[in-house]
C-alpha cells in the first residue's frame, strides 16, 4: 500500500469518525428534545430559524404564549419574558441550515412562578403632568402632584420590551393603545419636537416611512440611551426623523 | 484486485459513514399533555404521519401527490395539489412532535419544518418553511399550507397584549389570512366572495399627478384620490383579472393586528402586500377590518388598499378611521 493511499484512509476515517460522533451527538439533542416534547410535565417553546438569536427569541415568545394559556387554566395571572427568560432550561440544534431551539420548564414550576412585571405594575407610581390631565394606572395608585423634575417611573419591563421589538409605527401605535387601555402606561402624544416630549417620557422617533428609528429613554434619567441597543443616543442623531411620540 | 483510487476511497467512506437525508416515513405526534389521549388523538397523528410520509415520497421524487390514502377534506385536497404544482416541498424532520391548538373549527398544527423545492424558477422566497396543517373536530384535515413566510411577523402577531384569550383569537386570525392570501392565489373568486361582507366597503388610494402652469413655470401637482367599490363591483372587476391572468401572485409582510378597543371581535389586520399578474405588478399597504364574532365564519367588512407613496404622507387606515356599530 503506499504511502499516500495510506494517508487518504486515515484523514477519511478521521473524518468520517469526526462526522459520525457529530452526526451522534445531533441525534442525541434530538432524541432530548422528543423526550422533553412528549413529556406531558413539561411545557416548552420551539421555534426553527436560520439565525439562532431569532430562533432563540421566537422560542422563548412560543413558550410565554403556552405557559401563559397553562396558567390560565389553573387560574394563576399572566407571565412576562423577563420572568421566565433566567429559568428557562434550553436545548439547541443545527441542521438542515438552521438551528432549531427548544426552551422548557416543568409545568409544576410554571404554575408556581409569580409575575415580576405583575408586582411592578402595581407599585409604579402614578404619572404626574403639568396639564393635569394625566389619567391613574391603576385605582390601586393615589395620584401625586406634577414636579417639573419628576424622576421617571420605571414602566413595566414587558411594555418597553414589546415596544422595541416592533419595526414600524403601525405596529407600535396598536400596542400603545392596547397598553394604555389597560393601564400599563398613562400618557401618549405626538410631537414634531424633542423640546415638547416631557422629561419622564419615553420617546419614540420615527421616519417619514413610518419606521421606528430609536426608542430613547426619558430625559431626565441619568443616561439616556437608545432602549433597543442600550448605547448612549439622542434625537440629535437623527435628522431624518419626521415624528416624535411618547409615552409615560 | 484493482486499487481504488485515493479520492474514490475517501468519497466512499464518508458516504457510508453519512445518514441518508432523503428519509421517506415520517412520524408525527401530539406533544404531551396538548390533548388527551384516545382514539381521536391516535387517527390524527396516523393521518398527519401518512400525510408528511406521501409529501416526503413525492417531494424527493419530484412527483405527484398521491392522497388517495388520507383523511383530507375535498377542498383542502385541492388545495395542496394546486399549491404543489406552483412548489414542492419536504419535511426536514423523520420525527416530528407539535402541539395539538385547539381552534373554532377543530385543531391546528403549526411549526412543522420544511425545505421548499420550487418548481418556478423566479421563486425568490426562503426555501427553509414551516408547514401548518388544520383538521376539523372528527380529524380530518382541513387545511395544509406553509406558513407565513416571515415567521418574525407571526410571533408579533401571536404575542399578544391582551391575555390568553386574545392570543387565541390571533392565532384564527393568522389562519384566515394565511387563507385569505391563498384565496387569491389559487384564484378562488367563490371563498372571496364569501370572505367579503355583502356590505363590504372596498377602498383603493391612488395618486393623481397634475401638471399646472404657474408664474414659475410647470409644476407637477400630487393629489390622493380615493375609490369607493361595492362588493359585488370589487368581486366583479377581480373575476374578470382572475381570468385574463394565468398567474396571480401574492405575498403579504409586515403584518399587524390590532383588537378593537371596546369590540373584542373585531380586529384590524395591516400588512403590506406585493401583487403580481403577468402583465402588472404593484405594492402597497391593505388594511382589513375582520369582523370574528361569528367565529367559524369570519368576515371582512372593509379593505384599504393604499400605494406606498400615500402611506408616507397620509399614514395606513385604521380601525379608528371606520365606525364601528
Amino acid at each position: 500500500m503506499s504511502s499516500r493511499l495510506f494517508k487518504t484512509i486515515i484523514i477519511a476515517l478521521v473524518s468520517a469518525a469526526s462526522l459520525s460522533s457529530s452526526v451522534y451527538a445531533q441525534a442525541d439533542i434530538d432524541k432530548k428534545m422528543d423526550e422533553v416534547k412528549l413529556n406531558e410535565n413539561m411545557v416548552f417553546g420551539e421555534d426553527f430559524n436560520e439565525d439562532k438569536d431569532i430562533a432563540y427569541n421566537k422560542a422563548l415568545l412560543d413558550l410565554l404564549n403556552y405557559m401563559n394559556e397553562r396558567r390560565a387554566e389553573k387560574g394563576c395571572g399572566a407571565l412576562g419574558v423577563s420572568d421566565i427568560q433566567p429559568v428557562a432550561q434550553e436545548l439547541k440544534s443545527f441542521s438542515n441550515n438552521r438551528y432549531n431551539v427548544l426552551l422548557y420548564m416543568p409545568l409544576s414550576q410554571v404554575l408556581a412562578l409569580t409575575a415580576r412585571s405583575h408586582s411592578e405594575q402595581m407599585s409604579l407610581p402614578a404619572p404626574s403632568s403639568s396639564s393635569g390631565n394625566a389619567v391613574a394606572g391603576t385605582a390601586h395608585v393615589p395620584a401625586v402632584p406634577s414636579t417639573p423634575t419628576t424622576i421617571p417611573a420605571p414602566m413595566p419591563d414587558d411594555v418597553l420590551e414589546t415596544l422595541c421589538n416592533q419595526d414600524n409605527w403601525t405596529e407600535i401605535k396598536g400596542f400603545l393603545s392596547s397598553f394604555k387601555k389597560r393601564g400599563l402606561i398613562n400618557e401618549t402624544g405626538v410631537s414634531t419636537s424633542a423640546a415638547e416630549v416631557p422629561g419622564d417620557a419615553y420617546t419614540i422617533l420615527i421616519d417619514d416611512m413610518y419606521g421606528i428609528l430609536s426608542i430613547l429613554s426619558p430625559k431626565n434619567s441619568p443616561n439616556r440611551i437608545n432602549c433597543r441597543t442600550n448605547k448612549p443616543d439622542s434625537e440629535t442623531n437623527y435628522s431624518n426623523c419626521k415624528v416624535i411620540v411618547w409615552y409615560r | 484486485m484493482v486499487p481504488m483510487k485515493p479520492i474514490k476511497l475517501l468519497i466512499l467512506i464518508l458516504a457510508m459513514l453519512c445518514r441518508f437525508n432523503g428519509m421517506a416515513e415520517v412520524t408525527f405526534k401530539f406533544a404531551g399533555g396538548t390533548i388527551e389521549a384516545g382514539a381521536l388523538k391516535t387517527r390524527m397523528e396516523n393521518n398527519i404521519s401518512a400525510l408528511l410520509s406521501e409529501i416526503n415520497r413525492a417531494g424527493n421524487s419530484g412527483g405527484t401527490l398521491n392522497l388517495s390514502a388520507i383523511n383530507i377534506e375535498a377542498e383542502a385536497k385541492n388545495r395542496l395539489i394546486a399549491l404543489w404544482e406552483d412548489s414542492h416541498f419536504v419535511c426536514d424532520k423523520s420525527t416530528n412532535i407539535s402541539k395539538c391548538l385547539n381552534d373554532v373549527q377543530g385543531f391546528q398544527v403549526r411549526a412543522i419544518p420544511i425545505t421548499m423545492k420550487p418548481t418556478d424558477p423566479s421563486f425568490d422566497q426562503s426555501l427553509n418553511r414551516e408547514l401548518t396543517i388544520s383538521l376539523s373536530k372528527s380529524g380530518v384535515i382541513t387545511g395544509v399550507r406553509p406558513a407565513w413566510e416571515l415567521q418574525e411577523d407571526v410571533s408579533r402577531i401571536l404575542f399578544s397584549p391582551g391575555g390568553v384569550a386574545d392570543t387565541r383569537q390571533r392565532r384564527e386570525i393568522l389562519k384566515w389570512v394565511e387563507d385569505f392570501r391563498c384565496y387569491y392565489n389559487e384564484k378562488n373568486i367563490k371563498a372571496l366572495n364569501q370572505i367579503y361582507s355583502d356590505d363590504a366597503l372596498i377602498i383603493t388610494g391612488s395618486v393623481v399627478r397634475q401638471r399646472r402652469n404657474g408664474d414659475n413655470g410647470v409644476r407637477l401637482d400630487q393629489t390622493v384620490n380615493y375609490t369607493v367599490q361595492s362588493k359585488a363591483q370589487y368581486i366583479n372587476k377581480l373575476s374578470g383579472i382572475f381570468q385574463r391572468n394565468s398567474r396571480i401572485k401574492v405575498e403579504f409582510d409586515h403584518i399587524s393586528v390590532v383588537m378593537h378597543g371596546a369590540k373584542p371581535n373585531i380586529y384590524g389586520v395591516t400588512l403590506h402586500q406585493k401583487w403580481q399578474t403577468n402583465t402588472y405588478s404593484d405594492e402597497g399597504w391593505l388594511f382589513l377590518l375582520w369582523d370574528f364574532n361569528d367565529p367559524e365564519a369570519p368576515q371582512i367588512h372593509v379593505r384599504t388598499w393604499q400605494p406606498e407613496q400615500i402611506v408616507a404622507s397620509d399614514g395606513v387606515f385604521t380601525l379608528d378611521d371606520f365606525f364601528i356599530p
